[in-house]
């Protein structure tokens, strides 16, 4: 049905091109608007990665098709769009939206799209009902919706390829709070492939941990892995030896990932971003390292170790570290990863908290 | 007793069902039209009653409207109008000083005790009716009348709480479901309005979300209740009613306030009604908001709450049909204690070494993560139509249950529910009430029911059960006999449910199943009046339920467990658990919880004592419970994991309940209640098996006030499993032996609470102050999940406020 309804506006906009003689020359307000690139800008409210698509006629009127990007939302996830409309043909890029956003009380974006493929709005867009569900963001001076800026919830994941269809009105003095799609000029009528993905959200679960440790003074980087290869179930993890040369100073890298799922995630980054929440503590056999010496800072915050990183508060985070090794010797190396929303301090220790991590690796210096 | 897992083709299925229905309508209409003719030997019989003394009053007028025909009562307040040709009528009751009452009467419902309220107050009479449709006389039935300001300073799950033999499981001071003779969740069945109330039940943390304002009576069947309920009664049948609405009464309300000075709460409720000839309605809305709690020695963070809901009951009433429409509504953000969060056994260790939970913040009316939001929504619809002394009851209901569970997460994943489900149900029920004759009596029924749960997408990759989709359908029959001073109940039933689920777990694995149950269940019981003062009673029978999705499909860390569910582990040729596997029936067979509970007592009733004490047995086979299986390490630690698993469960127990009627002003009454559990295969003890519960109440009530003292004393549970301390796994070295079950800390110590309340009754307005925990007694309750993390909330005085117009 919708796609018929896109199939109804496109003979309508050629009618309606047929009867200005099909040719936007005649009237001088139109050259300047035209319109070869819209990009359409999906932001996450989750903070995930942000999703675009282009439509871009690169010989604007000519008869060379445009390309066209599928719109590839995550199912359940809320996005705002909002829209960048670009004439590529003059000299320099002429930046279009500003245009819109000047007239705002003359123009307004409509949209349509399969049925069902957004959980909100509902429906199948306010193309063929201007009352349809449809989430303006943004108002012109009256009050009315503009649509630059809208908001969109993708529903359930579907096999089947979706279409978006964008439609931009020029309804100089028409437009009101009932104007349809029907009245004025249309500027804009586009429509995307519209794929809603499986959400494959984020998952806490960590099971593998990758400490690389960088000579500071030049040299191979020497890496130990903790792995378990299902996570929460009940087999145990492989566990490699840490080997480290005697008298060398080493910077350490954690770097932390969920191997789980289809895609490797990577939690180093999410630790990264909410590092005034987060905080490493260690725990080794007493005096391997000769800098920092002692046991290291688990059972005693203010042992000494020392943090080659801050969080925005100044405290340290530990994803980054140096160690001194001391003389030929082997025993054990155990980190702590704790979650300390709200509680973080300078003082906060290793009982403060929830514990997302807690490992223990052989270490062997020679 | 049949219980077998089989497979029926869904075709199959539905014609059974249609052919069930249509046998069913065929034969009892046959039998109501020739039982149709209008005969003048109608009696009514009834008893009047000082509204505010309660004492009967002799020499009132009680007449019909339409015929004339009247009389005036005895001594004993009562009358009897005999040989009255009409179906339904207007009882008009007068007495000189008093309102005059009049009551709309039909033989379909029960002898009416009327209420006269005196011309100086500003009451208006009340009128309560029998019902002609007996529950089961030997299931031991308990009723709680509800105050309606008592709601306002109590959840609906802590109030029943004061049935002897009822515990609550709670989850903080917030989450509370009711335990019945030591089970709970899915052991307990919960009936809203006459509905199967339908929420996420598996789960021991997610209490029945039923809005408190139109709670008007709590019923709880302590015997096999099965037969009439559904499957899923083992423990037993909690029944929340509201009231029906009247016809003809003038439009009336009430409103009620009332403030909590720990955690601040304060809450309002209102509440409508009138009637007219064919017509009445009742309405009723509420909504409290409240702090973080307090202990006697810290501030409980992030423990408090908003609950708000509505609920409209409507009836049409024609000659022979009465039609009720009701709908209710509830909305719900509970904050769960902040300090209860721990991510491995050291944090688990360090929360129960703590003197008080960490972190602790000042109080405030904000609700951090972890929360639970929830909305339930019901609609209803109830049609009975009376033919002849027929009665034909059809009732349909529509639920609908939002969980949202919050947890402190990384981000912007603090923002997505882990737990973000949606559950749609549906309930059909056809009700049969057979008439009398002779000493024989019964009612038949047939009852469909459907849940389809589904996860949201979006909040965790890995859902912590399936989506999954339940139906049944049921049939039931009971019948009883009622011989000089005794009664034989007996009841059948016939169940068949339909399990599906479908998931898909990380991307990678979709896995679906569909898996049906079956079960035969029966009750029997015999009650005996020995006296006009005394009587037992005793009743066995059998009760089932399937094995939940949670037990079935569960997968890893869960409130400071790793637990696997039944179709998620292999125990051949060692302990595995596939990440990316599911199994199914063909892998283990999972056959059903099957009880056999019997409860007996005697009840004594005179002007002095009412008393019963029951004893009740129930044995379980088939006992689905989380069996410690081993250790194992992951990113976090090294943990214990348990497996669910079936055992053979005992539980015995016993329930005093004793009032005495000292004088006219003074009432005492003394409840004590113990359960002894037992996992029978091992010889072992369960968790979370509420302790010995005694509890002594006295009261004192003259003109308009009425003074009370509470005192409950919770000894400490002795016969709780063996204990291992988190820490102890953290540092290597403890083995898990198999079968053993195991807690992490000793069973909080018993303990000794006081109470007390007083309130003042002028004209329509009542004024009430209610004590809670009076010494501020620190203590930690052993059916409280977060009793590793911290005390129970101190002293709490509750100042409530009514009205009525």
């Amino acid at each position: 049905m919708k796609y018929t309804n896109t199939l109804l506006y496109f003979m309508m906009f050629c009618l309606l091109g047929f009867m200005t003689s099909c040719d936007d020359n005649d009237d001088p307000e139109e050259m300047e608007e035209e319109i070869t690139r819209i990009e359409m800008t999906f932001t996450p409210d989750n903070g995930e990665e942000v999703v675009t698509a282009t439509w871009f006629d690169a010989d604007g009127e000519g008869s060379g098709a445009p390309t066209i990007d599928a719109i590839d939302l995550e199912e359940g996830i809320t996005y705002t769009l909002d829209i960048v409309l670009t004439n590529t043909l003059g000299q320099t890029d002429e930046d279009i939206t500003s245009e819109i956003k000047e007239e705002d009380d003359e123009h307004m974006f409509f949209f349509g799209f399969t049925d069902g493929y957004f959980s909100d709005p509902t429906g199948d867009g306010n193309l063929d009902n201007r009352n349809d569900p449809v989430n303006y963001n943004d108002q012109d001076s009256n009050g009315e919706p503009l649509g630059l800026s809208t908001t969109w919830t993708a529903g359930a994941h579907s096999e089947t390829l979706g279409e978006f269809n964008l439609v931009l009105k020029h309804q100089p003095d028409l437009k009101t709070g009932s104007s349809d799609v029907t009245v004025g000029g249309t500027d804009v009528d586009i429509t995307f492939p519209l794929q809603i993905e499986e959400g494959h959200g984020e998952e806490e679960v960590i099971n593998e941990i990758i400490l690389t440790f960088t000579p500071t003074g030049g040299g191979d980087a020497i890496t130990a892995t903790w792995f378990d290869s299902d996570g929460e179930g009940v087999a145990n993890p492989t566990i490699e030896d840490i080997n480290l040369a005697s008298n060398t100073e080493y910077e350490m890298s954690i770097s932390l990932a969920n191997t789980l799922g289809m895609e490797v995630e990577d939690i180093t980054e999410e630790i990264r971003e909410e590092d005034d929440e987060h905080i490493f503590f260690f725990e080794f056999t007493s005096d391997i390292f000769s800098n920092p010496s002692g046991d290291g800072n688990i059972d005693n915050r203010q042992d000494p170790l020392v943090y080659n990183d801050q969080d925005a508060n100044g405290n340290p985070v530990g994803l980054l570290t140096n160690w001194t090794t001391g003389g030929a010797s082997s025993g054990n190396f155990r980190l702590v990863l704790k979650h300390q929303p709200d509680l973080k301090t300078d003082t906060s220790d290793a009982t403060v908290g929830g514990t997302d991590v807690d490992i223990t690796l052989p270490i062997n210096i020679q | 007793m049949i219980s077998t897992i089989f497979y029926m083709p869904k075709p199959q299925l539905k014609l059974l069902f249609r052919y069930g229905l249509v046998l069913l309508i065929l034969f009892s209409l046959k039998d109501s039209i020739i039982s149709q003719q209008t005969v003048c030997d109608h009696v009514v019989k009834g008893k009047v009653l000082d509204q505010v003394s309660t004492e009967p009053l002799p020499f009132a007028t009680v007449s019909i409207l339409e015929s004339g025909q009247g009389v005036i009562t005895d001594i004993n307040g009562d009358f009897i109008i005999e040989k009255v040709c009409l179906e339904e009528f207007h009882l008009v009751i007068q007495f000189l000083g008093y309102r005059t009452v009049e009551h709309h009467h039909d033989f379909h419902h029960g002898d009416p005790i009327i209420y006269l309220a005196p011309e100086e107050t500003l009451l208006d009479g009340v009128v309560i009716e029998g019902s002609r449709i007996e529950a089961f006389k030997s299931l031991a039935i308990q009723k709680l009348e509800v105050n309606k300001e008592s709601l306002l300073s109590n959840s609906v799950g802590d109030l029943t709480e004061s049935i002897s033999g009822i515990s609550i499981l709670k989850t903080g001071s917030n989450i509370s479901k009711p335990i019945v003779h030591g089970l709970h969740s899915n052991r307990v069945l919960v009936m809203n309005n006459g509905l199967r109330h339908a929420y996420q039940v598996w789960g021991e943390g997610h209490a029945p979300e039923i809005d408190p304002s139109h709670i008007d009576e709590i019923k709880v069947v302590k015997g096999a209740g099965t037969v009439k309920y559904g499957p899923e009664a083992l423990g037993g049948v909690i029944l929340y009613n509201s009231k029906k609405p009247q016809l003809d009464q003038k439009l009336k309300g009430s409103l009620g306030t009332s403030y909590q000075s720990n955690g601040r709460a304060y809450s309002g409720q209102v509440n409508l009604k009138q009637g007219s000839h064919r017509f009445a309605w009742n309405a009723g809305g509420f909504g409290i908001k409240q702090a973080d709690l307090k202990s006697p020695n810290y501030n409980l963070s992030n423990t408090g709450k908003r609950e708000y809901g509505g609920s409209f009951n409507t009836l049409f009433h024609l000659p022979k049909i009465d039609l009720q429409v009701s709908g209710s509504f509830l909305g719900q953000e509970l904050g769960i204690l902040r300090g209860s969060l721990v991510g491995n056994l050291q944090d688990l260790q360090n929360a129960i070494d703590r003197s008080e939970p960490n972190p602790t913040f000042d109080p405030t009316y904000e609700i951090q993560n972890p929360k639970h939001k929830t909305q339930h929504g019901l609609l209803r619809t109830n049609l009975s139509v009376y033919l002849g002394d027929h009665i034909f009851k059809l009732q349909y209901g529509v639920q609908r249950n939002i969980r949202k569970e919050f947890d402190v997460r990384r981000g912007e994943l603090n923002e997505r529910p882990v737990i973000d489900l949606e559950l749609t149900s549906h309930n059909f029920e056809l009700e049969w009430v057979q008439p009398t004759i002779e000493k024989w009596n019964g009612n038949s029924g047939f009852q469909w029911f459907s849940h389809d749960s589904a996860n949201k997408p979006g909040s965790n990759p890995i859902n912590f059960v399936p989506d999954y989709n339940v139906s049944n359908i049921g049939a039931y029959t009971i019948q009883s006999l009622k011989l000089d001073e005794s009664t034989i109940e007996l009841g059948v039933r016939f169940d068949f449910q339909n399990l599906s689920v479908a998931d898909t777990i990380r991307d990678v694995t979709i896995y679906s199943n569909k898996v049906n149950f079956a079960n035969a269940t029966f009750t029997l019981g015999y009650r005996k009046n020995l006296s006009e003062e005394l009587s037992v009673f005793a009743n066995v029978g059998t009760a089932w339920r399937p094995p939940n999705v949670s037990e079935l499909y569960s997968f890893g860390y869960h409130f400071s467990r790793i637990q696997f569910g039944l179709w998620r582990y292999n125990l051949e040729p060692q302990i595995s658990t596939p990440l990316n596997q599911v199994f199914d029936e063909t892998d283990r067979k999972v056959p059903s919880e099957k009880s056999l509970k019997l409860v007996s007592g005697i009840e004594i009733n005179n002007e002095k004592i009412n008393a019963e004490f029951i004893i009740h047995v129930n044995r379980i086979n088939d006992y689905i419970y989380l069996r410690p299986f081993g250790v194992t390490t992951n990113v976090a630690g090294t943990f214990p994991y348990f497996i669910f698993s079936q055992t053979n469960a005992f539980f015995i127990g016993s329930d005093w309940d004793f009032r005495y009627h000292h004088s006219e002003t003074w009432t005492s009454e003394a409840k004590i209640s113990y359960v002894y559990a037992r996992e029978t295969e091992n010889n072992q003890s369960f968790i979370e098996i509420p302790p010995l519960n005694i509890n002594y109440n006295l009261e004192f009530s003259k003109g308009p006030w009425v003074a009370g003292m509470d005192l409950n004393y919770m000894a400490q549970q002795w016969n709780a499993p063996m204990v291992i301390e988190p820490i102890s796994f953290q540092n290597g070295g403890v083995e898990v032996n198999p079968d053993e079950i195991f807690d992490f800390t000793d069973a909080p110590n018993a303990y000794f609470l006081v109470g007390g309340n007083l309130s003042y009754t002028y004209k329509s307005l009542r004024i009430g102050l209610r004590a809670k925990n009076l010494l501020n007694t620190t203590y930690r309750n052993y059916t409280d999940r977060l009793r590793y993390f911290s005390d129970a909330p101190g002293r709490n005085f509750i100042l409530t406020f009514g009205v009525d117009f």
